[in-house]
């Protein structure tokens, strides 16, 4: 049989940004595939470097859209280490309110690609009609549905008050609800089982060979998760599991995905609840000593990782970001190996891609 | 008859079923996911007989998110000559607008118009659905 | 394992100098090693129980390059190796952890440092048809204009 190369991207109804894959085939098995990146390179790390650390607040928050404040907290939470400011416990647990509820609004935009690159169109529409619950909380607390611009250096500027409150316990609710009922309808699903199960495989050798991080890591039997290891912000107050899976095939990381959001709503309920009294922020000066920094967080996909060095000026001398969806699109060639071309669809998606995030 | 009848017809035609073929040019994703929202049921575009479609061939609306980079700049003017007319561009967001906080980086062109012909510029960072639609409707009144 | 049996182990394994062992902010532990010795020093880490390479940071200093190689096991371990500014080179370590091949292609094509032994030496990131040198090193630090069509870049002002 003769070989034919079939590009995927940059521009396809697959993918939501640019992204070129080269999958050749023998037949409809995949033999093998490249992968190019850079279409969204735009050189972050250089333009941190020529902007002062409250320009970079807003510079870091738009590394990604999906991901947006979880990349803003861990920049300001490394100025702060250097700056060994102590953020108020109330600006701590806002942090983490905006966090959880980004981890919701991402796993559930996830499940709706996931379920119209499997053709159950359906559960795309049901999955973000149920983001738009996520995304009006957001929207009252900030004002910004997707960018919210809440974390200052030193603090948040929002407040919560009573409304907020009471909309975000019975929004919880409604929540709690409509993602078990999700849960319910595909764990035990046959065409969902039918398109995603024993395929896109990846085993606890592969996991950590490539060093890949999150859902995609969990889903294969590796325990890891930055709250619970090196908690920062003040996740050591809170209590929460982590769901583990074995199967480690695109099944597992649905499954998995879906369970973490019901772990995000009951953490964002224990928020509001113990949510400490005093003020949101500390100032902060504009200059900060020299001095190195390495800060990690749990981003809604994996491990996100940064090295911020100060050389006691108003810029920062260095910035390296690593995002975790560099470490799983490394994996994706090895996945997409002997599968059927009809089973591209669902791996791609499967592995929860933010290209924004792996080319900065 | 034919001369009077037939515009008329195409024009009612080209007004209620835009079809459109969304492309990020390396923009955040954050204008992306508020254009995919127009699909859904809070927004629910398809009443204005707005359908996303996969082809270029198919699509009669072009819109764009992002600071175009370089390395997506071929791709972008490839996907544009392979639409058939008539065809119109939107520019989503500030990035496409003028390249928006990323401007002055050593790989982005800076701005759609850098590169096609935009019809209708709609800023916001990220653009807000609503404003979206604002233009969508605008552009459809314009069409001859 | 915890961090502090790894760094006596990798003391052991490379006869390092107290000096050499700094503490950084956030549970960070920094040993400065020579470039002759990452690879046995990447193999005593891994024959400890630590897998998790973070990531590779490459930056450039007043007269040197800098690479530095992050672990984690539940605390950070950050390995600093100095390279020389003329003719920075180092050896690959994706025989030993095929997961830092897309962080060595970056520091290459962005910095210029040459990794020996790269299964993939192409550039990740940037277009492949880039002129304009290495875009994070000191001396394109400056504000540069916008790329033109076919024209080469023009270096801006300097900063």
């Amino acid at each position: 049989m003769s070989k034919i190369t079939v590009p995927i991207g940059p521009q396809h109804p697959l993918l939501k940004e640019p992204l070129s894959f080269l999958v050749s085939l023998e037949g409809e098995k995949v033999m093998d595939s490249t992968l190019r990146l850079g279409y969204v390179h735009r050189g972050i790390e250089k333009l941190a470097e020529q902007r002062t650390y409250i320009q970079n607040v807003y510079l870091i928050e738009r590394i990604c859209g999906i991901c947006s404040h979880i990349h803003s907290t861990t920049f300001c939470q490394s100025v702060e280490a250097l700056l060994k400011l102590k953020v108020p416990k109330r600006g701590l647990y806002i942090r983490m309110l905006l966090c959880e509820l980004e981890r919701i609004h991402s796993h559930l935009l996830w499940l709706g690609v996931l379920a119209k690159n499997i053709g159950l169109n359906t559960l795309f529409m049901y999955a973000w009609r149920d983001r738009e619950i996520v995304l009006n909380i957001m929207e009252e607390i900030s004002g910004g549905r997707v960018s919210h611009a809440v974390n200052i250096i030193g603090g948040v500027r929002v407040d919560l008050n009573e409304k907020h409150l009471s909309l975000l316990q019975k929004s919880l609710q409604l929540l709690t609800i409509r993602v078990e009922e999700i849960l319910r309808s595909i764990q035990n699903d046959r065409s969902f089982q039918a398109r995603t199960r024993n395929i896109g495989h990846l085993s606890l050798q592969d996991i950590k060979r490539y060093c890949v991080v999150g859902p995609v890591a969990r889903a294969s039997g590796l325990d890891t998760d930055i709250r619970r290891d090196a908690p920062y912000a003040a996740y050591n107050e809170l209590s929460f599991e982590v769901p583990l899976m074995t199967e480690g095939d695109v099944w597992a990381r649905s499954i998995l995905r879906i369970l973490e959001t019901i772990q995000a709503i009951r953490l964002c309920t224990q928020i509001i609840h113990n949510l400490p009294d005093g003020s949101v922020s500390v100032s902060a000066p504009r200059r900060v000593p020299a001095g190195e920094v390495v800060s990690r967080a749990e981003a809604p996909r994996g491990e996100v990782f940064y090295y911020l060095r100060s050389d006691g000026s108003q810029n920062p001398a260095r910035l390296k970001i690593r995002t975790p969806t560099l470490t799983t699109l490394i994996t994706l060639p090895g996945q997409l190996k002997n599968m059927q071309l009809a089973d591209v669809s669902a791996i791609i998606a499967g592995v929860d891609l933010c290209i924004a995030c792996g080319d900065r | 008859m034919n001369k009077t009848i037939i515009p008329k017809v195409l024009k009612w035609a080209r007004q209620k079923s835009p079809w459109i073929l969304h492309f990020n040019t390396g923009g955040c994703n954050g204008c992306d996911i508020e254009i995919l929202s127009l699909l859904t049921p809070r927004y629910d575009v398809e009443r204005f007989g707005i359908l996303k479609e996969s082809s270029p061939r198919h699509a009669d609306i072009l819109i764009c998110t992002g600071p175009v980079t370089q390395q997506v700049k071929p791709r972008l003017q490839r996907i544009y000559d392979q639409m058939p007319d008539p065809k119109w561009v939107l520019a989503v967001g500030s990035c496409s607008c003028s390249g928006g906080i990323f401007s002055g980086a050593h790989n982005i062109l800076g701005g759609i118009d850098k590169v096609l012909p935009v019809d209708m510029y709609i800023a916001g960072c990220p653009c807000r659905p609503e404003a979206i639609i604002d233009g969508i409707v605008k552009l459809l009144e314009q069409v001859k | 394992m915890n961090i502090e049996k790894v760094v006596n182990k990798l003391q052991d394994a490379l006869n390092l100098d107290k000096s050499s062992i700094k503490l950084m902010p956030m549970i960070e532990t920094e040993i400065t090693i020579s470039k002759q010795q990452i690879f046995l020093a990447v193999r005593t880490i891994l024959k400890s129980g630590i897998w998790h390479l973070s990531a590779i940071t490459c930056q450039q200093l007043e007269d040197d390059f800098n690479l530095l190689y992050h672990f984690w096991i539940s605390g950070g371990l950050t390995l600093r190796i100095e390279l020389d500014e003329k003719n920075p080179q180092i050896d690959s370590i994706c025989s030993l952890i095929p997961g830092a091949e897309y962080y060595e292609r970056e520091a290459r094509e962005m910095f210029g440092v040459e990794f020996l032994g790269l299964p993939n030496p192409i550039p990740l990131l940037l277009p492949d048809d880039w002129q304009n040198g290495y875009p994070m090193r000191k001396k394109e630090q400056s504000r540069q204009e916008k790329p033109k069509d076919d024209e080469s870049q023009q270096k801006g002002q300097s900063s």
